[in-house]
C-alpha cells in the first residue's frame, strides 16, 4: 500500500488559475506553451505526492576550466578535467614501501606479467545498480612509470564530456597488459563497458584482470569482520585517512555539483579515489607476500594453499603447508598430508595420519588402514586400524580378516 | 458461420449423444442452440524459397505443406509488413512465427526476442523450438531468459542465443535498462514475436505498449527495425489493439486454413425454484450435473469458473463423487492461479497425456498452453465477456470429433441477459480490446524508465503528451538533468523496480501451512486479492483441501494456515466509500443531475460470512481487521435534488433502497455499453459529501454506515442527497468515465429498460440485486423503487 500512497499522496487542489499576472499581461497573448506546462503539472501533482528535492538553485555548473585550476589539473576538453599527480616509489604509503611495486608478483589467480604492464583502475559512480542510468563520472588510473606511480584522474564536469574521457584514457587502456581493481571485474569494468558502448567509443577492455578483492577475501575473510578495500587498508598496509569523505557520500556530491554548481566537496571525490588507487598499487605486493607466507601475515594458510592447488601449482601448495604445518588446523593438516602422500612421502604422510588419528580423525584412520592393507602389507595394522571405523567399513574388515587367515 | 441446432444422427460420435441426451431430457433449461459446422482445411505448398533444412524438419514431424494462414503469415514476414494472427487454438499459429524467424536465423544469423505473458508458455515454446531444431539439425540456439535463469548462463543466453524467450516483465526490468549487454543482439534483431496478444489490454496492455515503445527505442540505438509478428485469440479489433500497441499499421490474418471438427453450444439457464423472488438453481448445481454426466461416459471435461474459490468448490462436489478411494489415481483436478508453479506444470503434463478426466479452472487455463484435446467444456457462469467466452470454449474440440460446450448462466444480470437473448449472444462480436498508453501515470513512469536506459535528446518523441513537459516535471524532482539538448538520468535508484506492468502489485502473500509443525509453501496471493481471500478465520482452498488461516502477517506478506475439517466455507463481505473531489463537466434535468470528475475511494472489507457445504445455510460470521485500500480515481455519478426524492417516496428507506437497485442495474449495464471487463468499473451508493455510505444488510435492506462504519438511520441525517457512483476502478482512471458520461442518457434508459422487462415480480439478482425479504413483509417493491429513481435519473416530468 505504501508505493499507492507516496504516488497518490495528497490532493493539491490546484485549479490551474495562473497566478496573479502584472496589470499589463495581456491574457489574449498568453504563451501558450507555459499555460499547458502547467496544466500538465497540476495534473500530475494531483496525482501524485509533490516533489521532496529542494528548490534549484540557479547558479551555473562550472566550467571544466574553472574546475581544472580549482583542482590542480588541465582540462583537455569541454566537459572533462584531467588530474595528475605522480607519487615517488621510494617513499612508503602507510607502512608498505612503494618500492616493492617494481618487483615481480606471483599470485595465483594473476596473469604473469612484468609491473610495468599492471593497470590500476578505480572508478566513482552515481550508483550502484551498473544498469545503463549509471554514470562513472571519476575514471581514476594509475601505473608504474620508472621511479614513480603516476596517477591519472578523469573526471567529468558535464555528460558531454563523457566521450572526449574513452579518447583521453585510450592510450594507457591500450597499452596495459592487465588490469588490477578491487572489484572491477563485477563493477567496474562492465561499467565502462557500457558507458562506452552508450557513447560510441570502442575501448581495449578485454583484458587479463586481477581483482585483489578475491585474493583478499581468499586471505582473510575467515578472519576479518568485513573485506572492503578500506578495511585492508587500515590492517594491512596501515595507512590511516584523514577527513576523507565516505564512499556513500560521493554520489550525491556529484549530483549536488551537476545539478547546483555546488563545488566545494568536489576536491575531496578526487582525494579519496586517489588514495583508493595509491591503496590498491600497494596491496597488490603485499598479497604477493601474503601468499608467499601466509603465516606471517595472520591470514588463512589452508584457503592461500587451495587456490595454488586451483591454479595447478600443486608443489608451492605442498611447500607452502609444509612450511606452516605448525601453525595448521586439522583440514589443513589433512591437506598436507594428502599432498605428501601425492609426492610419495608415506613417512611424513602418515605421522600426519596418525597425529590426526589419535584425535579421532575418521578420515586419517581410514587412510591409515588403506596404507597399511595396501602398501606395507601389514595386516594386522591395517585391521587395527579398520577395527575403530564404523559400520560402513564392514568390508574391509571382512577383507583383512580373510588375508590374515591365508 | 453458425446456425441453429437440427437433429443429426450421429451414432458413433459419444460428444453428440451426450448432446442429444442433454437437449432432450433438459429441454426446459436449454434456451438456446448452436452448432458450429465442421471445416475443412485449406492447404498451400511450402514455400519455394524454404531452406531445405527447414523442409527436413517439417517433414520429419508429418508436416507436408502448410495451412493457408501460415502460408500468409510466410509471405507477409517476407515482403517486410508487421501483421496479427487471429486464428483458433491447436491451427497451428506457431509455424505463422516459428517459420520466418528460423529462415533468416540460419541463412543471416538474425536473431528474435519471443514474448510470452506467463513462464509457462515461454517453456513451452522453447520446447518447442527444440523439437525443430532436432528434427532438422538447424543449429539454432533457442533460450529462456526470465527471473529464473541462473547468473552465470545469462551471459551465454545474451551473446549466443539466436532466439530469446522472455516475458513482458523481464523486458521491462532486466533486459532494457542492462540493453549494452545485449549489443550484439539488438544488431542483429530482426524479429520481434508477441503470442497471446489479447492479454495485452486495460491497464496492462498500456504498460506494454510502453515497453514496447522503449524497446523500439533501444533497437534504434543499435540501428535495428524488427519486424512485429503478434499472434491473438479472437477479439473484436485485432488489427486495431496491434496498431495501438505498436503505433504502426498491422495486417490482420483472420481466417483459419486448419480443419476442425463440429462444435455444439448450449446455453443453459438454470430452473426458477421461488418464483416470488425470483430464485433459481444455482448454476453450480447445473454444472456439476452436467459434468457427471460427460465424465461417465469417459469423455475429456473441462469446467470454468469464475472465481477460485468456485473452482475449490466444484472440485469438492466432483471428487466427492470421483476420487473417493484414496487408492486410484486422481481422476479430478483443480487448476487456479494461486497453485505453486510446479504443480501447474504437472497438471498441464497430466493433461497432455490424458490423464486427467476432468479439470476445473479459472481463467489461468483460458491462455494457450497446450493441453491436449477436450471434449466437453462447461461454463460455470458467463465469463463477463463474449471474447472470454469463445476462448473457453475453444479448450474443447478435437480435429475429427464433435466438442460440446455449454454456457450455464448464473442469476446475475448479464448472464441472464445473455441467456434469455440467445440471438444477442450468438449474434454479438467479440469486444474490443483497448489500451491507453498515454495514461499520464503509466507514460510518466515509462518516461522515466526509457530516461534511464538513454537520454532524451530535444525533438525525440515518446507517447502523445508533450515529452518536453514531462521531462521538465522530472528535472524538477531531481531525477534528471538537463545539459544543452540532452536530458541524463542523474539519481542512483533503478525506476524499473518501482514499476510493475500490472496493476497495483504491492509484493504477493504466501501461504504458509504450518499443520503438524510444517513450513511448507502451498500457494501465493496476489495483493489485490488477499484481503478478500486469507483473512484470518478464512478458509483457504488447495485442490478442494479445505485450510484455515490462523494468522495473517500484512507486512511480511504471509499467511500461517492450518489444514481444517470445517464443513463450511467463507465469503468476504466490503464496503466502498466515495467523496467526490472536483467535477469535471455536468448536466442537470428537471431535479436531477449528472456529472463526471475526479474521486476518492475508499475500499474496506469489514468481515465474513460462513456459509456451509451442500446447504448454503448462513452459519456464521466474523470480523475482518486489515487496512484499508485507497485510491484517487475518476468516476460519474447520479444525484437527486432532497426536495424531489422526498416528493417521490413515501420514506428515505425505501429511496435507499431503489438507489441501491438502479446503482446495481446501471453498473451491469454500462460494463456492457462501455465494452469493459465488468471489474474495471467499480459501483457505490453514498452521500455526495461523503457523510455515509450505503450497504445492503443480510436480509436484502439497504441500510447506512458512517465514517467509522457504524450504521446509522437514514432518518437521522439532514439533508438527504444519495449519489449512485460509477468509477473506474484504477488509480488515476483508465479512461472509462468520459465515455461513459458521453453515453449517459443511453446508460439509463438501457438500466429502465432491464429492470422493467425482467420477469421478476420485487426484485432478483437479475436485475435490481438479490432480495431475501418478501414483498409483503416490506411493504413496496425494490424493483419498483429502482424504476422510480431511474426515471427520476432520466428527468421526465414526474407523474
Amino acid at each position: 500500500m505504501a508505493g499507492l500512497k507516496t504516488r497518490l499522496g495528497l490532493l493539491q487542489k490546484e485549479r490551474g488559475l495562473p497566478p496573479a499576472a502584472p496589470a499589463s499581461a495581456p491574457a489574449t497573448h498568453a504563451a501558450p506553451a507555459s499555460s499547458s506546462v502547467k496544466r500538465l503539472a497540476d495534473r500530475l501533482r494531483d496525482l501524485r505526492a509533490p516533489s521532496a528535492a529542494p528548490p534549484r538553485a540557479a547558479r551555473a555548473v562550472p566550467s571544466a576550466e574553472e574546475m581544472a585550476e580549482r583542482l590542480g589539473g588541465v582540462a583537455i576538453a569541454p566537459g572533462l578535467v584531467q588530474v595528475e599527480r605522480r607519487v615517488p616509489l621510494d617513499g612508503r604509503h602507510g607502512k608498505q614501501p612503494l618500492a616493492a611495486l617494481r618487483d615481480a608478483v606471483d599470485l595465483p589467480d594473476a596473469p604473469t606479467a612484468a609491473p610495468h604492464g599492471w593497470l590500476f583502475l578505480d572508478t566513482e559512480t552515481s550508483g550502484l545498480s551498473g544498469g545503463t542510468g549509471t554514470v562513472a563520472f571519476l575514471l581514476g588510473l594509475a601505473r608504474v612509470e620508472e621511479q614513480e606511480l603516476v596517477v591519472r584522474q578523469f573526471m567529468l564536469t558535464a555528460f558531454a564530456g563523457e566521450p572526449a574521457l574513452f579518447e583521453a584514457a585510450k592510450s594507457w587502456f591500450d597499452e596495459a597488459e592487465a588490469f588490477v581493481s578491487f572489484n572491477g571485474k563485477a563493477f567496474d569494468l562492465p561499467l565502462l563497458a557500457t558507458r562506452a558502448r552508450l557513447n560510441g567509443r570502442a575501448v581495449a577492455l578485454d583484458k587479463p584482470h586481477l581483482d585483489l578483492l578475491h585474493a583478499t577475501r581468499r586471505a582473510f575473510a575467515s578472519r576479518w569482520d568485513d573485506c572492503r578495500l578500506a578495511t585492508a587498508e587500515r590492517r594491512l598496509i596501515r595507512f590511516e585517512r584523514e577527513h576523507d569523505l565516505p564512499g556513500a557520500l560521493v554520489p550525491e556530491v556529484w549530483f549536488a555539483f551537476v545539478q547546483r554548481g555546488e563545488i566545494a566537496r568536489i576536491p575531496a571525490v578526487l582525494e579519496h579515489n586517489h588514495w583508493d588507487l595509491v591503496s590498491l598499487a600497494a596491496l597488490l605486493p603485499i598479497l604477493h607476500a601474503v601468499h608467499q607466507a601466509p603465516g606471517a601475515w595472520e591470514s588463512d594458510i589452508l584457503a592461500v594453499a587451495r587456490s595454488f592447488l586451483r591454479s595447478g601449482d600443486g608443489l608451492r601448495a605442498y611447500r607452502l603447508l609444509a612450511e606452516h604445518e605448525a601453525m595448521l588446523t586439522p583440514d589443513g593438516l589433512r591437506e598436507l598430508a594428502w599432498l605428501y602422500r601425492r609426492r610419495g612421502d608415506w613417512q611424513q604422510a602418515c605421522a600426519l595420519w596418525s597425529r590426526l588419528a589419535a584425535e579421532g580423525c575418521v578420515e586419517s584412520i581410514e587412510r591409515l588402514a588403506k596404507y597399511h592393507e595396501h602398501v606395507t602389507g601389514d595386516f594386522v595394522a591395517a585391521l587395527e586400524y579398520a577395527n575403530r571405523l564404523g559400520d560402513a567399513h564392514e568390508a574391509r574388515r571382512a577383507r583383512l580378516l580373510r588375508r590374515l587367515r591365508d | 458461420m453458425s446456425r441453429p441446432a437440427e437433429k443429426i444422427s450421429t451414432p458413433d460420435d459419444p460428444v453428440a449423444r451426450l448432446a442429444e441426451r442433454l437437449s432432450s431430457k433438459y429441454r426446459s433449461r436449454i434456451t438456446g442452440e448452436l452448432v458450429v459446422p465442421p471445416r475443412n482445411g485449406r492447404y498451400a505448398d511450402l514455400p519455394a524459397d524454404l531452406d531445405r533444412r527447414l523442409q527436413q524438419a517439417l517433414a520429419a514431424r508429418g508436416i507436408q505443406r502448410l495451412y493457408s494462414h501460415q502460408a500468409e503469415a510466410w509471405r507477409l514476414a517476407r515482403e517486410g509488413r508487421h501483421f496479427v494472427v487471429v486464428t483458433p487454438t491447436a491451427s497451428g499459429k506457431t509455424l505463422c512465427y516459428n517459420l520466418p524467424v528460423l529462415q533468416s536465423a540460419m541463412q543471416a544469423q538474425a536473431k528474435a526476442l519471443y514474448l510470452f505473458p506467463t513462464k509457462a508458455l515461454s517453456q513451452d515454446q522453447v520446447a518447442e523450438i527444440l523439437e525443430l531444431n532436432q528434427a532438422g539439425d538447424l543449429g539454432v540456439k533457442a533460450f529462456t531468459f526470465d527471473g529464473d535463469t541462473p547468473g552465470d548462463a545469462r551471459k551465454a543466453v545474451r551473446t549466443r542465443g539466436d532466439i530469446v524467450v522472455s516475458n513482458p516483465d523481464m523486458l521491462h526490468q532486466g533486459i532494457l535498462p542492462h540493453h549494452t549487454k545485449w549489443a550484439q543482439f539488438f544488431e542483429n534483431l530482426r524479429y520481434v514475436v508477441i503470442d497471446e496478444m489479447h492479454t495485452y489490454r486495460g491497464v496492462f496492455g498500456s504498460h506494454v505498449a510502453n515497453v514496447i515503445r522503449r524497446l523500439r527505442r533501444v533497437c534504434r540505438f543499435y540501428g535495428a527495425e524488427p519486424l512485429f509478428i503478434f499472434a491473438s485469440a479472437t477479439i473484436a479489433n485485432p488489427a486495431e489493439l496491434a496498431g495501438a500497441l505498436l503505433e504502426e499499421e498491422v495486417t490482420a490474418i483472420t481466417e483459419s486454413g486448419a480443419p476442425a471438427g463440429e462444435k455444439r453450444l448450449l446455453l443453459w439457464n438454470p430452473p426458477v425454484i421461488n418464483p416470488d423472488l425470483g430464485i433459481r438453481a444455482s448454476a453450480r448445481s447445473q454444472t456439476t450435473r452436467i459434468a457427471r454426466a460427460a465424465v461417465k461416459t469417459r469423455l475429456k471435461t473441462i469446467l470454468f469458473a469464475q472465481s477460485r474459490l468456485m473452482v475449490e468448490v466444484l472440485t469438492k462436489y466432483l471428487k466427492d463423487v470421483f476420487d473417493r478411494d484414496p487408492r486410484k489415481p486422481a481422476r479430478v483436478f483443480a487448476y487456479r492461479g494461486g497453485y505453486l508453479p510446479t504443480e501447474r506444470r504437472a497438471t498441464e503434463q497430466k493433461l497432455r497425456k490424458g490423464d486427467i478426466d476432468c479439470v476445473i479452472a479459472t481463467s489461468a487455463l483460458e491462455l494457450g498452453v497446450d493441453i491436449g484435446a477436450l471434449d466437453v467444456c462447461v461454463l460455470n457462469g458467463y465469463p463477463g465477456t463474449i471474447a472470454a467466452t469463445w476462448q473457453r470454449l475453444g479448450r474443447a474440440g478435437r480435429r475429427n470429433r464433435t466438442a460440446l460446450g455449454v454456457l450455464v448462466a448464473s442469476s446475475a444480470p448479464l448472464d441472464q441477459y445473455i441467456v434469455r437473448n440467445p440471438e444477442f449472444f450468438l449474434g454479438a462480436s467479440p469486444e474490443h480490446a483497448r489500451i491507453d498508453p498515454d495514461q499520464l501515470l503509466i507514460l510518466l513512469d515509462h518516461v522515466r524508465c526509457a530516461a534511464f536506459e538513454l537520454p532524451f535528446n530535444a525533438g525525440e518523441k515518446f507517447g502523445r503528451e508533450n515529452l518536453l513537459e514531462l521531462l521538465e516535471y522530472l528535472a524538477e524532482q531531481g531525477i534528471i538533468h538537463r545539459e544543452g539538448e540532452r536530458w541524463h538520468w542523474i539519481a542512483d535508484s533503478y525506476p524499473a523496480n518501482s514499476v510493475s506492468l500490472r496493476s497495483v502489485a504491492e509484493g504477493n502473500f504466501v501461504v504458509v501451512d504450518i499443520t503438524d509443525g510444517r513450513q511448507d509453501i502451498i500457494a501465493e496471493v496476489d495483493f489485490s486479492s488477499a484481503p478478500m481471500t486469507i483473512y484470518e478465520g478464512a478458509i483457504y482452498m488447495v485442490q478442494a483441501n479445505p485450510y484455515q488461516v490462523e494468522k495473517l502477517d500484512w507486512e511480511g506478506r504471509k499467511a500461517f494456515v492450518r489444514r481444517t475439517r470445517a464443513d463450511y466455507y467463507t465469503d468476504a463481505i466490503d464496503y466502498t466509500k466515495l467523496k467526490i473531489l472536483d467535477d469535471f463537466a455536468r448536466d442537470s434535468a428537471p431535479g436531477a443531475e449528472c456529472a463526471r470528475g475526479e474521486v476518492h475511494v475508499v475500499r474496506r472489507i469489514a468481515g465474513y460470512k460462513k456459509i456451509r457445504y451442500y446447504t448454503h445455510e448462513n452459519v456464521g460470521y466474523g470480523n475482518i481487521n486489515l487496512p484499508d485500500q485507497e485510491m484517487h480515481t475518476t468516476a460519474v455519478w447520479w444525484q437527486i435534488e432532497p426536495e424531489v426524492l422526498e416528493r417521490a417516496f413515501p420514506s428515505r428507506q425505501q429511496a435507499l433502497d431503489g438507489f441501491l437497485g438502479a446503482a446495481y442495474a446501471l453498473h451491469h449495464v454500462a460494463a456492457l455499453r462501455t465494452m469493459s471487463e465488468p471489474h474495471d468499473l467499480g459501483r457505490a451508493v453514498g452521500d455526495g459529501d461523503a457523510r455515509w455510505f450505503a450497504t445492503v444488510d443480510a436480509s436484502g435492506r439497504g441500510q447506512i454506515r458512517g465514517d467509522d462504519g457504524k450504521v446509522i438511520t437514514v432518518d437521522s441525517q439532514g439533508r438527504f442527497r444519495p449519489a449512485v457512483f460509477l468509477y473506474d476502478n484504477y488509480p488515476g482512471g483508465v479512461g472509462l468515465s468520459a465515455p461513459l458520461y458521453e453515453q449517459r442518457h443511453d446508460v439509463v434508459q438501457a438500466a429502465q429498460t432491464l429492470v422493467d422487462a425482467c420477469d421478476c415480480r420485487f426484485g432478483c439478482p437479475s436485475c435490481v440485486g438479490p432480495i431475501l425479504a418478501s414483498d409483503e413483509e416490506r411493504g413496496y417493491s425494490p424493483k419498483a423503487a429502482a424504476l422510480r429513481v431511474l426515471e427520476l435519473f432520466h428527468g421526465r416530468a414526474q407523474d
